[in-house]
């Protein structure tokens, strides 16, 4: 059951704030209290996401890089829950494996995108790399934690009823490592984007970051805003939509008592 | 001819600070087959370990089990066991949670039904079948743990502190249920509590387990 929000006192202070904020910004830019290099006001940012929808700049390069974020990431969570399933299966693979993944998980993904760019050029593959292997280690090593915390009452069940490793692993390890499966695919949302804008932002041909940098060049800072804006968006609404997924899946067992 | 027989059981933990815990000493104990004992002790008495070790999901330092003259080595269709908290998987409807110890031991789809439909009225579950855990209260919850005991057809059930986790009206009603359940299903039984009025209430045999050793 969805509780009934009353609007409080607290909210109203709450959209006070930003009209006040923005009538600010714009009345700091418009008198040239700050440069319109620094801040752009509302109005410039809004004319400016008008202006790059109507010129038909934005569309290919918003499409471009949400193509970019979800090949490298829907490859990220296979590969990675793929491998969770593996290691909770084969728990000799994860001995042999986790100290290479370790080793890849601890360089900075950030310094390896030189190397990535020589070896994949500076358009669509060298972006999924990058996101893929931004994410896929939070989605292994969540989904791993999440069947070894499996509680061990769960466990002596299994026991009683002398279930077998594949039927402990598929019917027990699994369903309870689902939550926290779930988490790391929500962190890996938000990490996702932030990976696609910082390499279109160093070298590519089209992407929002590109379209970012781009700007930073021009000395336009409506257009960042615009897309640093538009990037949130994204963002929030991609991590909104897993949790949604996850929601599906699990709010039934995961309902109390008092709700039903 | 008893049914479980324990003979001259030891079991030594190690304790958080590195001390070796004492948990059972020299516990020799015989249930003849359809005796219902209980066991009773104050909490880190040992009595639950005891259970475990019966129930073959520990093993004895030394001692052994034996169910109708055969060596417990480790878990057994022929022992149920009943958890303090029902142990129902959350993810599962309880009709799937009373079916897992099916599912497991590959009983044919037609005779899961079967089973299930039997037990699921025994125990009042009518009605609840796909819900889940998480939807139902705690005295349900450990009517569905015991259905999915029962529906196994072991020999002999163990049951751990198997209400001390619902309210005290039903708990008094889950008491009166097992009393007919028994007489109708006549099984070995073993139940551990720390409610002496509950063993004494239940059981047609009370063993008194000391603090510590």
């Amino acid at each position: 059951m969805v509780k009934k929000r009353k609007i409080t006192w607290i909210n109203i202070l709450q959209i006070v704030t930003i009209v006040l904020l923005l009538a600010y910004m714009q009345y700091a830019v418009d008198s040239g209290k700050i440069s319109k290099i620094f801040i752009a006001s509302p109005k410039m940012i809004w004319d400016d996401a008008v202006k790059s929808i109507k010129t038909g700049v934005l569309l290919p390069n918003l499409i471009l890089t949400l193509q970019e974020v979800f090949v490298g990431y829907f490859l990220a969570a296979a590969v990675g829950i793929s491998i969770a399933l593996l290691w909770t299966l084969f728990p000799k693979l994860e001995e042999y494996m986790d100290v290479f993944c370790q080793a890849i998980m601890a360089v900075p993904k950030t310094a390896i995108l030189p190397l990535l760019i020589l070896w994949f050029g500076i358009g669509f593959q060298s972006k999924v790399v990058l996101i893929f292997l931004f994410t896929v280690f939070q989605i292994l090593y969540n989904t791993v934690t999440g069947a070894k915390q499996t509680d061990i009452k769960y466990l002596k069940v299994a026991k009683v009823f002398q279930a077998n490793r594949l039927q402990i692993v598929f019917h027990i390890m699994i369903p309870a490592a689902i939550p926290s499966l779930f988490n790391g695919l929500k962190l890996a949302a938000a990490t996702a984007l932030t990976g696609v804008v910082f390499s279109e932002m160093q070298s590519a041909k089209g992407g929002l970051g590109y379209l970012l940098s781009e700007a930073q060049n021009l000395l336009n800072s409506a257009r960042m805003f615009f897309i640093i804006i538009l990037v949130t968006v994204i963002s929030v609404l991609f991590v909104q939509i897993i949790h949604l997924i996850e929601y599906l899946v699990c709010h039934k067992w995961q309902q109390k008592i008092h709700d039903v | 001819m008893p049914a479980i027989k324990a003979n001259k059981i030891e079991k030594y933990y190690q304790s958080a600070d590195g001390e070796m815990v004492h948990a059972l000493k020299d516990v020799t104990l015989e249930i003849k087959d359809g005796e219902f004992v209980a066991i009773v002790g104050p909490s880190g008495c040992g009595k639950s370990t005891f259970l475990e070790i019966v129930a073959g999901l520990l093993s004895a330092d030394q001692g052994e089990v034996f169910l109708d003259d055969k060596k417990i080595t480790g878990t057994s269709r022929e022992i149920g066991v009943v958890f303090q908290d029902a142990s129902l998987f959350p993810w599962r409807t309880i009709k799937r949670n009373i079916a897992f110890g099916m599912e497991t031991a590959k009983v044919p789809k037609e005779e899961q039904e079967e089973r299930l439909a039997h037990y699921i009225e025994m125990m009042n579950l009518k009605g609840f079948e796909h819900k889940f855990p998480s939807q139902l209260s705690g005295g349900m919850r450990q009517r569905a743990g015991i259905a999915r005991t029962l529906v196994m057809n072991p020999q002999a059930i163990l049951m751990d502190e198997p209400f001390s986790a619902v309210d005290h009206l039903t708990r008094c009603t889950l008491q009166d249920e097992l009393i007919k359940l028994r007489e109708a299903e006549k099984k070995t039984i073993l139940f551990v509590t720390h409610d002496i009025n509950e063993a004494v209430y239940l059981a047609d045999r009370v063993i008194l387990f000391s603090p510590r050793p």
